[in-house]
């Protein structure tokens, strides 16, 4: 059977690709060098029957150790190392660190190591976050990160070691939801966090990309051009024929939409591409978000994917009249918007809202039916409980692509 | 002894829930996440054991039912016109495996998705997209509704009955 030129890659090859196979997807989609780089090693990773291994705690401290012994070319100290829980995709570790820095200053930080697991629902860059963090760095509050494993030549899998940061992903009255799906922070802390979430998504659209030295691992997009976004579509296309468990004829005639009416960009924005509530920290007393986290998704593109991400219903609660929806539990997607434009000076583009709020519902059906669904059934993760648990929403997501993709073009 | 499925999940279920839970008390949050989490899939699964031959079968006559409607807009490959006769074999066949029927649905949605793809500037593209989205349209929803424990539909009262 054929796709077009192509043979269909059945369970089987998917399961085990070869060569050939991984070539194949390859070519067929392409997409940023560091991305491709990314998914090509896990499918690698695949090829060669690799299951998540997991680490004992003193395996990372001391690859952890290395790490940073041999970045600042002197031994240290590390103690106190802890699990820490959250989110979906990462292994981390909380630790405390005696060191020195290059200019002589001794310190004592409380850090985190972040790691990939053998597969994830989100297969990322651990070089890109670095460097997306550090581009943000005094503009955004993120953990400042400090050192880098691409290509886990210290520790088990690549990893990033960046700065413990306080704070609460959740209210503490609603601890035991899976983070950031369906969030409700209630009445008062929404009023305290609201305006904080849509300033500091503009601060971040309006950062000047031209006058970051650093992103080198991502591709520069033109203003004019729709290239970048083609090559987005293309990753996750890719994606949904990696991963996939089974076909929905649906994502195909989205694929071929969202090619056909890629817009130009009209502004290059560092896009976060993981907007939403239970990713960013908050002091809960203070109602102040103190950390915005998960940046592993972030490109340089459209503000619009992260505008229409934040209103996902999949990170949407009805608010207290029943009626409204609360995107990432804050706003009504109109009052987001206006208080976006306000606050960033940009304009908000309906057709390019109608277009992410495509892209994004397409990017969460493959993030589920798909990436999810491998990782779990191949024992990838730390989490696999967790990982199958978010299969779950996969129908719900791909019904709500078909609803909103009926609604714009008929 | 009759080790049915249910008892063995049932007795499962209440160790994790009444036993096990109440001893990690002050364990590390991730801990007791993945304990509940396990709960909720054990208690998917317990519910819809019994369901499942049934389920698989419904989405069979969805898939066949698609492409047969598909065969009215275009003609389809040999081997897609195979499919659907084996499937609508395995329905008639009272011994057939869930694993065959499951199989089959597979084909049939690879056949309607190379069929779509081969529809791209062919004058009954637009009919034969219109088609898979509606069909499908009911079957997503038959899907979510064999999900929805997992918690994440908004208002799960008003999905459709289910079907199978």
């Amino acid at each position: 059977m054929t796709m077009g030129e192509y043979e269909i890659i059945n369970e089987g090859q998917r399961q085990r690709p070869n060569d050939a196979i991984i070539a194949q997807i390859r070519d067929r989609y392409p997409t940023e060098p560091e991305i491709d780089r990314v998914l090509t090693t896990k499918m690698k990773r695949r090829q060669a029957g690799k299951c998540f291994e997991a680490a004992t705690l003193n395996q990372l401290v001391e690859g952890t150790s290395n790490l940073i012994s041999d970045r600042l070319g002197r031994p240290v100290k590390i103690s106190n190392a802890k699990w820490l829980s959250g989110g979906a995709s990462k292994i981390q570790m909380r630790f405390e660190l005696d060191w020195t820095e290059p200019d002589g200053e001794e310190r004592t930080d409380v850090l985190v190591l972040r790691m990939e697991p053998a597969a994830s629902v989100t297969e990322s860059s651990r070089t890109r976050e670095f460097e997306v963090i550090n581009a943000v760095n005094g503009i955004i509050p993120a953990p400042r990160a400090f050192w880098v494993d691409p290509d886990g030549s210290f520790l088990p899998y690549p990893a990033m070691v960046y700065a413990f940061a306080s704070g609460s992903a959740k209210p503490s009255y609603d601890a035991g939801k899976v983070s950031g799906l369906g969030q409700n922070y209630g009445p008062k802390l929404r009023a305290q966090l609201a305006p904080q979430f849509v300033g500091l998504l503009a601060k971040l659209h309006t950062i000047d990309v031209a006058c970051i030295d650093g992103m080198k691992h991502f591709d520069r997009p033109t203003v004019g051009s729709n290239q970048s976004i083609i090559r987005q579509v293309n990753s996750m296309r890719r994606i949904w024929e990696e991963d996939r468990i089974e076909e929905e004829p649906i994502m195909e005639i989205i694929y071929r939409w969202l090619i056909a009416n890629a817009p130009p960009l009209d502004h290059v924005s560092i896009v976060h591409g993981d907007y939403r509530s239970g990713n960013f920290l908050f002091d809960e007393e203070q109602g102040k978000i103190t950390a915005w986290l998960d940046w592993e998704g972030a490109s340089l593109g459209d503000r619009h994917q992260d505008l229409t991400y934040a209103i996902m219903p999949s990170f949407a609660h009805l608010a207290e009249d029943e009626a409204t929806l609360l995107g990432s539990g804050m706003m009504a997607e109109n009052d987001l918007y206006a208080a976006y434009e306000k606050a960033s000076g940009l304009t908000v583009d309906p057709v390019r809202i109608a277009y992410f709020n495509i892209y994004n519902r397409y990017l969460i059906a493959i993030l589920t039916l798909a990436a999810s669904a491998r990782a779990s059934r191949s024992r990838g993760t730390h989490q696999d409980v967790l990982v199958n648990y978010v299969v779950g929403l996969g129908y719900p997501a791909l019904a709500d692509l078909r609803d909103y993709y009926l609604g714009v073009v008929t | 002894m009759i080790r049915d499925f249910d008892a063995q999940l049932q007795v499962v279920l209440t160790a994790l829930q009444d036993i096990v839970a109440p001893a990690l008390s002050g364990a590390d949050n991730h801990v007791i996440e993945q304990l509940m989490l396990s709960i909720a899939t054990i208690g998917f699964v317990k519910a819809r054991l019994p369901e499942a031959r049934r389920f698989y079968r419904m989405d069979l006559r969805s898939w066949i039912d698609l492409s047969k409607d598909a065969a009215q807009i275009v003609s389809v490959p040999d081997d897609m016109a195979k499919a659907i006769a084996a499937g609508v074999g395995v329905l008639t066949d009272p011994e057939a495996d869930s694993a065959d029927i499951e199989a089959i649905s597979r084909q049939l949605r690879d056949h309607v998705t190379a069929l779509s793809a081969a529809a791209v500037g062919q004058p009954y593209q637009a009919d034969l997209e219109a088609v898979i989205l509606e069909k499908l349209g009911v079957l997503i929803a038959q899907n979510r509704q064999w999900t929805a424990s997992f918690g994440f539909e908004l208002q799960p009262e008003n999905l459709p009955l289910a079907a199978w």
